[in-house]
């Protein structure tokens, strides 16, 4: 999705400016979560960059194999088919994605919901992957699904385990897997003594460590999820992360509460502290109305958001306006 | 936005925990299935550990510890406190928040009374002293490969295991992979191969000699002291002690004990001669070349010839090659028969197996799926394919249900099932697919080739020198 400069196709093509002019980045790049992660790292020998990122890219790998939804052996998916009341003991890493989605889940009042995977009939999610089927998928309009729901999770934090309460729910953590990766690996990056970087995951979530050498903000421009041409907005970041969800072509998002398509976003932007968080709350505020998407802000400290309604109308959100970078040109 | 993103992230995360446990369940209008947390809650079936060694594959076999229940890790030990923080941490985040975390080994075993086990995945050389250790102190170990880098070391922790009457579970995981498990019965119930004659294996593996990642090591150096106790005399030993003899038996004992083990399990007995030749010239130039600060002793490519007299095939030759100067073929290892040959891999996607076209048909034959692999078309390499019966499904047979998640498994966690084995073990539901005695055999294989690299001779062995009296 369109945060600056970032063309999967023809990534490096055109260097980022988020660094400003001048700024030389060593670039990795590593397949992993159906995405490309990439990192850049400014002021850094090659030696230390090249193996600092090689022990994250592996931490990357290692979350994707615990919160993977079609890997069988992933905690999720282990959980995904325990019997009811039978508690499925969890990596702390994936137990603490869940106790996000979980809390997200309850702050929005289920606007967004790791769980919803049954409304999606007995199709599975990656049949709708668009790229692979050509077949975009068009949520059924039910109301009052079964199945759905953080209410039929049970969560045990000093056992580090989990449950579902009854059969049929199904929890797909792909919404903050990608940025729970981020995460990880800007931590061990961290540890590793990187001082200066940007983390990418796939077009929708990006992290920085530090600040760019020259800079006291990462400058990061919005575009149009639908028309690419069009800036939408411009922030400067100091810390946290920063996650877009949108819609597709003319498709639409499901508001889990209902079952029923919603069409009035057309994109949402989301800053938080961490990047799991970040790709929780733009999944939401894809679904909440304004009211409930202000609570939601006030609630989670150093939140932020920016949605684009379908008439192009803009909205800001929390922490939002205090990012605004209002610097024309780099 | 804070700065301080480590420590917010703490408080994130201390407030999530007291969130859901002050949570009330909200009861909707569905049924809810209470859940049976004392399933997985501390109670005297747990299995007590203590972690030693928290570096690259100590932190593995932990990753996967925290997901088996009724196993709690209650020490983590290590001298290096980057992987104290991170064994440590990870514990502290999972079930036992009262993790003890240790820099002297002796003084783990000191304290911690209460143990039932300990982990050992700290360099080769400190596997006798820490395994000797633990069993005199009345634990079960479970103690990575190489055994050791000597054969004097290796043959005293099988005296110590007998001593001892504890379990001594070596780390060769791919004796508990249900895949090399199905291949033993298939070359030996199945005769898929017929006689087999020759066996070949390899793994290759660039393995480029980089100077230390400075900053990292410069945040978490280990004072000098501290390094010439434990046997290192700098930073560069310590991260690299895989390039030094009194360390490490070279990429032989690393990489290739792991498939000259198989050799031997698949052909039912230990080699009768060996042969290798090795070298650690291209190691020494490029660690001048890229100033990494020490000599490199340690080969940088081994190969090794073997003779075995199988009690089922008869006389075989094997040939085998570690190479870290080359990635070329990756690894895998192949039995070859004049009725079909078995090719093998951790790798999933290398397994196959050929049938030649002079054998009669096998029984399950039809229901073996066909697979190209680099020009070959052979069987796939699949337990349940090539011996389930006819309309049979998993959920009519619990046995071949546990099988195809032992084969999930298998793909990804490796490790995940050896130490399975080794809890099912202690608790006495299974036996150890690699005790001690096992593994000293394949520490003969490989240190006796080692020998021969050196000193340029055949070397003949005899069924008494796998055995220790
Ligand atoms: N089974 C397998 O597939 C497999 C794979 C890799 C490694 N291994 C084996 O695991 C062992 C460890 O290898 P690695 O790659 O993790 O090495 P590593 O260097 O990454 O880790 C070794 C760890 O041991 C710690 N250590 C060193 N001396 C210590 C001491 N005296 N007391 C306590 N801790 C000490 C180090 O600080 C480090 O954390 C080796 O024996 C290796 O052969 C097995």
């Amino acid at each position: 999705m369109a945060i600056e400069g970032r063309d999967p196709h023809s990534v490096g093509a055109e260097p980022p400016d988020w660094a400003g002019p001048g700024a030389n980045a060593l670039r990795f790049k590593h397949r992993a979560m159906a995405c490309d992660f990439e990192f850049y790292f400014y002021d850094e020998q090659m030696n230390d960059a090249q193996q600092a990122a090689e022990a994250a890219f592996e931490e990357i790998d290692r979350l994707e194999a615990l919160l993977s939804y079609f890997k069988p052996t992933s905690n999720v998916s282990r959980l995904n088919v325990s019997p009811a009341g039978e508690p499925v003991v969890f990596h702390p890493d994936a137990f603490d994605c869940l106790v996000l989605a979980k809390e997200i889940s309850e702050l929005t009042g289920g606007a967004y919901d790791p769980t919803v995977g049954p409304l999606l009939g007995d199709r599975e999610p990656w049949d709708f992957d668009e790229k692979e089927t050509g077949e975009r998928w068009a949520p059924p309009g039910v109301g009052g699904v079964p199945h759905v729901g953080v209410a039929l999770l049970a969560l045990n934090a000093e056992l580090c385990a989990a449950a579902r309460m009854t059969d049929g729910v199904r929890v797909d953590l792909g919404s903050i897997g990608k940025g729970a990766a981020i995460d990880a690996a800007a931590a061990v990056l961290r540890d590793w003594g990187v001082g200066s970087a940007m983390l990418v995951a796939g077009r929708s979530t990006m992290m920085p460590i530090g600040l760019p050498p020259s800079r006291d903000a990462w400058r990061m421009r919005l575009r149009d999820p639908q028309d690419e041409a069009t800036l939408i907005d411009t922030v400067a970041l100091e810390a946290g992360a920063i996650s877009a969800s949108s819609v597709v072509g003319d498709g639409h998002v499901l508001d889990p509460r209902t079952g029923e398509a919603v069409g009035e976003v057309r994109g949402a932007w989301a800053v938080a502290p961490g990047a799991a968080e970040s790709d929780a709350l733009a999944t939401a505020f894809m679904v909440l109305d304004d009211e409930a998407a202000e609570r939601l802000v006030e609630l989670r400290e150093h939140a932020g958001a920016f949605r684009v309604d379908r008439t192009g109308e803009g909205r800001a959100f929390g922490a939002w306006a205090s990012l605004r970078d209002d610097v024309e040109g780099p | 936005m804070s700065e301080d993103t480590n420590h917010e992230q703490a408080t994130t995360d201390m407030t999530r925990r007291t969130f859901i446990k002050a949570a009330a369940f909200t009861t909707g209008a569905m049924a809810m299935t209470q859940p049976l947390w004392s399933q997985v809650a501390a109670g005297k079936d747990t299995i007590k550990i203590g972690m030693v060694g928290v570096g690259r594959q100590g932190k593995i076999l932990l990753n996967y510890i925290l997901q088996i229940p009724n196993v709690r890790v209650e020490a983590v030990c290590d001298i290096w406190s980057y992987s104290q923080r991170l064994g440590g941490g990870l514990v502290k985040r999972s079930n036992n928040p009262d993790v003890r975390v240790y820099g002297e080994y002796d003084e783990m075993l000191a304290a911690e009374k209460d143990l039932d086990a300990v982990i050992i995945a700290t360099p080769d050389f400190l596997h006798e002293p820490m395994t000797n250790k633990a069993l005199a102190a009345g634990l079960h170990v479970y103690c990575e490969k190489e055994m050791s880098n000597t054969l004097a070391a290796a043959a005293s922790m099988v005296t110590a295991q007998r001593a001892s009457g504890k379990l001594l579970q070596i780390g060769h995981q791919r004796r508990s992979n249900p895949y090399y498990q199905h291949a033993y019965r298939l070359m030996h119930n199945d005769k898929f191969c017929g006689d087999v004659t020759v066996v070949n294996g390899q793994w290759n593996q660039l393995k480029p000699l980089r100077p230390l990642p400075a900053k990292m090591i410069q945040r978490y150096s280990i004072p000098q002291d501290v390094l010439e106790k434990h046997g290192y005399g700098s930073m560069a030993e310590f991260y690299d002690w895989r390039w030094f003899n009194k360390f490490a038996g070279g990429p032989m004992t690393d990489l290739g004990s792991h498939q000259v083990d198989i050799f031997a399990w698949l052909l039912d007995t230990p080699p009768k001669s060996v042969m290798a030749f090795g070298n650690a010239h291209h190691a020494i130039a490029e660690a001048k070349a890229n100033n990494v600060g020490f000599v490199p002793e340690c080969f940088d490519h081994t190969l090794a010839y073997y003779e075995f007299d199988s009690p089922a095939f008869g006389p075989v030759s094997a040939f085998y090659q570690v190479v870290l100067t080359s990635s070329h073929g990756g690894f895998y290892e192949v039995f070859m028969g004049d009725s079909g040959s078995v090719r093998i891999s951790e790798i999933r996607e290398k397994s196959m197996m050929l049938k030649e076209k002079v054998a009669d048909a096998l029984a399950w034959e039809d229901q073996a799926e066909q697979v190209t692999q680099g020009g070959d078309t052979g069987y796939q390499f699949d337990p349940l394919k090539s011996r389930k019966q006819k309309g049979q499904t998993a959920e009519a047979n619990p046995e071949l249900a546990e099988m195809e998640e032992k084969l999930e498994k298998a793909k990804s966690k490796v490790h995940l099932l050896h130490l399975e084995n080794f809890f099912a073990a202690i608790r006495g539901d299974e036996k150890l697919t690699c005790p001690a005695d096992v593994g000293y055999e394949t520490a003969v294989c490989v240190l006796k080739a080692n020998e021969s690299a050196l000193t340029g001779k055949k070397i003949e062995l005899t069924h008494d020198d796998f055995k220790v009296a």
